[in-house]
């Protein structure tokens, strides 16, 4: 038998590696690019004296952090739950209900209970739902979503029904989080602590299982892979990420209304996970924060997101299956940097470059992701 | 007793529309194993369309109605020839979220066009508004007749033309096995489109029959649309009747929450009820045939 | 006992009795086959055996104990599997689809992986070195990082084999491992297949149509036929036997 370790060097082309752990470049890409915006921004709402700006940051935090949980579910594992609004929802109004309204009781305790619920509601349906195989999985967790959302509506008298509801802001050990800059520091740190821990689990053995899991049930079982197990552990996780981002965004936001938990925010975060790269936990955050800003930086696009959201769905599954990781980043990434020039130079934005809109040569991508999203 | 025949009745009428939806679905899961979200739409885009012709545009209804099918086949072409015929890759779960993403673009042009206004049309031609369940005081819409003649027609003639025509065997043929089937010389392609064609063509119809009697906006389309793949599951998707069963089963439910319980929680029963079948039985609650 | 037991293992579908009250031993540190006709119920049993099929009744019994429960249950009692059309993930390196096999090896919480990441890189060191080990044993180890879309039929065939190895299994269970190769390939399988059970005590099993392989490799030869068993014992034997040869051949010596 042959001994040695030699690398075909031929391969190293290839990426879009289901099973291997995300490079730590990505990490550190990331990393980079959300500190720098992070930092451009604040000095330009600093300087503009903008507190719109610093609050639309914010809850593209929340959002954040709450597709990160999503990109564990469904882009790690393939687990296709369309309920995954129902636990931000959750997460938003038990805050509220507990914390707000005549039941009074502290922020704080008031964020974890919803937490807790959020967790046990997840352990308790998905240890049912998930023996399901994929479709019927996705209509049960939205038949979930249909029943939370009916409920918000029944128990109007709590919940406030279509007229919404005033949520409290949070206060930990007496320092509270009330104005805008203190509630960007508290979501930048929710969204650090929720990316790390997002990334072990994904470079964990756990991760590897549930990747398995994603490509062939059958084979992960008989390699020792309790299905069942690691499904449930990443539909609870997801769930808890879901629910955090919903407390995070009645903190922030103040005020709730019951389309937070509909289905345009379930897809919201569908659409994020799917072309920000199913696996990937990078790309996810960074097409949320896209589809956050699209709205406020193209004005009449406001009404129409779910236009927008619909057609950019049809039209990335059209094309053959890729990773829509490269080509996003970098877009998005450029996209940035040229905006901050030109607006640093009072310029009007520049036309979309044709050149950088066109996709990379897929290389091995093409058929390596055509397997990926393929249950 | 009054109570009783109020929810049968509105349970069968519900129950009707929903089994038409049902069909719809079965058609395309059928042919072409996927679930083709944007059926929920053609059902919306039928009541509005033919409120804009016959109401707003003063056409008589039976334009209306040729304007209706026209626009559900329309879009079930488009959505088979310009769409699903292009992808390389045509697996169930992209479909599934590409259709997400058409009844998306659907239900915003909805929006732009008709705005978040509510409308209906009045009842067809030949039936009285309301019909009296003998001495009762329950009552019936008029319009129930329409939906159960069409419900009939529909059915009767899916039933027949899978059972005894060419058509009907070489569609079974395209379901059991795709690939055979082309090998034995059966277009598949075009029973494939076929089968979306009369899929939104019929979704949009029962969205027209269903309009007088359910007042439609653009959103009225998503939760239609649900219960009707609710309907198609309960029967199961391999029995021709199956979604007449689903659907009534559906309707009735609905009905009997509303009426001797409370009406708002209707739906959690229903969603409720499909949970509880998904585990149980998913398979539909018909017998299966078994395997051929 | 070191020896994998089956007894009375019994697989219903429906009306139709796949395996039919079958009995076998298998023994640690050799070759044990299953072979019969199509259809005679050699790849359910071994479904059942590793836990993929659920017997209508009989039981599976390792050290003593009877083993139950889903499949990977049976996996971590150190019964491995592999399949007659192999199931890998192409889009992943070797080394990664042979790391699915110690996804589970050692007990750390999700906690743990939450949080403890010196230890886990440690363990994914470790992991990793085993697993190319295992493909180094299967002659692969110098296309690891490659992508398993790339390789033959038959290479991918024996990654499955480094997959199931890697996680030092005390039984082998392998479906029809020789189908699909040359012979060249089947003549190098055999000593690589009698060198686990010879050197690392392996309990191979094969369910087999290759003759030849299988009386050359073989210590015991269990003869299927309509789910029952219906001949057991060395090669020399069995290919001697009436009712071994009635079976395959449909004619009475």
């Amino acid at each position: 038998m042959s001994s040695g370790r030699r690398t075909n060097p031929a391969t190293k082309a290839v990426r879009a590696d289901p099973i291997a752990i995300p490079r730590a470049r990505n990490l550190v890409a990331l990393g980079v690019t959300v500190a720098v915006a992070a930092l451009a921004y604040q000095v330009l709402v600093v300087l503009l004296g903008q507190d719109y700006n610093l609050k639309t940051l914010t809850l593209v935090g929340v959002f954040a952090v709450a597709t990160l949980g999503l990109a564990l579910l469904l882009g790690l594992t393939h687990q296709f739950s369309l309920a995954h609004a129902f636990f931000f929802a959750l997460g938003a109004y038990v805050y509220a209900v507990l914390a707000g309204t005549d039941i009074g009781w502290s922020p704080s305790h008031a964020a974890l209970t919803a937490v807790a619920a959020s967790a046990s509601i997840a352990y308790g349906s998905g240890r049912v739902l998930l023996r399901l195989e994929g479709f019927y999985f996705a209509v049960a967790t939205l038949g979930l979503a249909l029943i939370g959302e009916n409920l918000l509506f029944v128990w109007r008298d709590r919940t406030g029904g279509d007229d919404g509801l005033r949520a409290p802001t949070l206060q930990v050990l007496g320092y509270e989080f009330d104005t805008p800059l203190r509630k960007y520091v508290l979501v930048a740190g929710a969204l650090a602590i929720a990316f790390m821990l997002a990334c072990n689990i994904s470079r964990s053995q756990r991760g590897r299982a549930a990747r398995a899991i994603a490509v062939d049930e059958l084979m992960a079982a008989s390699n020792g892979i309790d299905v069942v197990k690691v499904k449930t552990e990443m539909f609870v996780i997801s769930a808890i990420y879901a629910s955090v981002g919903g407390t995070l965004y009645a903190v922030v936001a103040e005020y709730l209304s019951p389309s937070i938990g509909g289905v345009s925010t379930t897809l919201e975060f569908v659409v994020a996970v799917i072309v920000g790269g199913m696996g990937g936990l990078a790309g996810p955050v960074l097409v949320v924060a896209v589809l956050r800003w699209l709205p406020i930086m193209v004005e009449s696009v406001e009404d129409h997101v779910d236009l927008v959201y619909g057609a950019l769905l049809v039209l990335l599954l059209m094309l053959p299956g890729r990773s829509a990781r490269p080509s996003v980043f970098r877009r998005v990434v450029e996209r940035r940097a040229l905006r901050r020039v030109t607006e640093s130079t009072g310029g009007a934005s520049p036309p979309p470059d044709d050149e950088r809109s066109r996709r990379r040569p897929a290389g091995g991508d093409a058929d390596a992701d055509a397997e990926e999203l393929r249950a | 007793m009054e109570l009783l025949l109020s929810v049968i009745s509105s349970g069968m009428l519900n129950g009707l529309v929903y089994a038409l939806v049902g069909l719809a679905f079965v058609l395309i899961f059928r042919v072409d194993k996927v679930v083709n979200l944007a059926i929920g739409e053609c059902t919306m885009l039928g009541a509005l369309v033919g409120f804009e012709l016959h109401r707003a545009r003063g056409l008589p209804l039976l334009v209306a109605f040729v304007g209706v099918l026209v626009v559900g086949a329309s879009i079930g072409a488009i959505t088979e020839t310009g769409i699903l015929r292009q992808m390389r890759t045509r697996d169930p779960l992209r479909v599934l979220i590409l259709s997400f993403g058409l009844a998306l673009v659907l239900h915003s042009v909805a929006r732009v066009i008709w705005s978040t206004d509510l409308y209906s049309l009045p009842t067809f031609p030949g039936v009285p508004d309301v019909i009296r369940l003998g001495h009762q005081r329950a009552v019936l819409p008029g319009q129930f007749v329409w939906i159960a003649a069409l419900a009939l027609l529909v059915f009767g003639t899916w039933s027949i033309v899978l059972k005894r025509t060419d058509l009907g065997r070489d569609l079974r043929a395209v379901s059991d096995d795709r690939e055979v089937a082309e090998a034995m010389g059966i277009r598949a392609s075009r029973r494939v489109l076929g089968a979306y064609v009369t899929a939104c063509a019929l979704a949009a119809v029962a969205g027209f029959f269903v309009s007088p009697v359910m007042f439609m906006s653009y959103t009225g389309g998503t939760l239609l649309g649900l219960k009707g793949l609710v309907a198609a599951l309960v029967g199961g998707f391999f029995r021709p009747m199956g979604a007449v069963v689903g659907g009534l089963v559906l309707g009735l439910a609905e009905a009997a929450t509303s009426g001797y319980y409370r009406a708002d929680l209707k739906e959690v029963t229903v969603f409720g009820l499909l949970i509880v079948l998904l585990l149980v039985r998913p398979q539909g609650v018909l017998p299966t045939r078994t395997a051929t | 006992m070191n020896d994998l037991l089956l007894r009375h293992v019994t697989v219903r579908y429906g009306l139709l009795t796949a395996v039919d009250d079958v009995s076998i031993e298998i023994a640690a540190g050799c070759v044990t086959s299953l072979v019969g006709p199509n259809g005679a119920g050699k790849s359910t049993l071994l479904g059942a055996a590793s836990g993929a099929i659920r017997p209508f009744a009989g039981e599976i019994r390792i050290d003593d104990h009877a083993v139950s429960g889903d499949s990977h249950h049976f996996a971590r009692a150190g019964i491995r599997r592999t399949f007659q059309t192999p199931r890998v993930m192409p889009a992943a390196t070797l080394v990664d689809n042979v790391m699915v096999a110690s996804a589970f090896a050692d007990r750390g919480g999700l906690l743990a992986d939450l949080f403890d990441t010196v230890r886990r890189a440690r363990r994914e060191r470790a992991h990793r070195d085993g697993a190319e080990l295992a493909l180094d044993r299967v002659g692969l180890l110098e296309r690891a990082s490659d992508p398993a879309g790339s390789l033959s039929y038959g290479q991918v065939r024996l990654l499955e084999l480094a997959r199931a190895l890697a996680p030092a299994p005390r039984f082998l269970l392998l479906d029809e491992p020789a189908a699909g190769l040359n012979d060249d390939e089947t003549d190098l399988l055999g000593e690589l297949l009698s060198d686990l059970a010879t050197e690392e005590g392996i309990g191979v099993v094969l369910v087999e149509h290759n003759l030849r392989l299988v009386t050359t490799i073989s210590r015991v030869i269990h003869v299927l036929n309509f789910g029952q068993l219906i001949a057991s014992g060395p090669p020399d034997e069995i290919v001697r036997n009436p009712a071994v040869v009635e079976a395959y051949t449909g004619e009475a010596l």
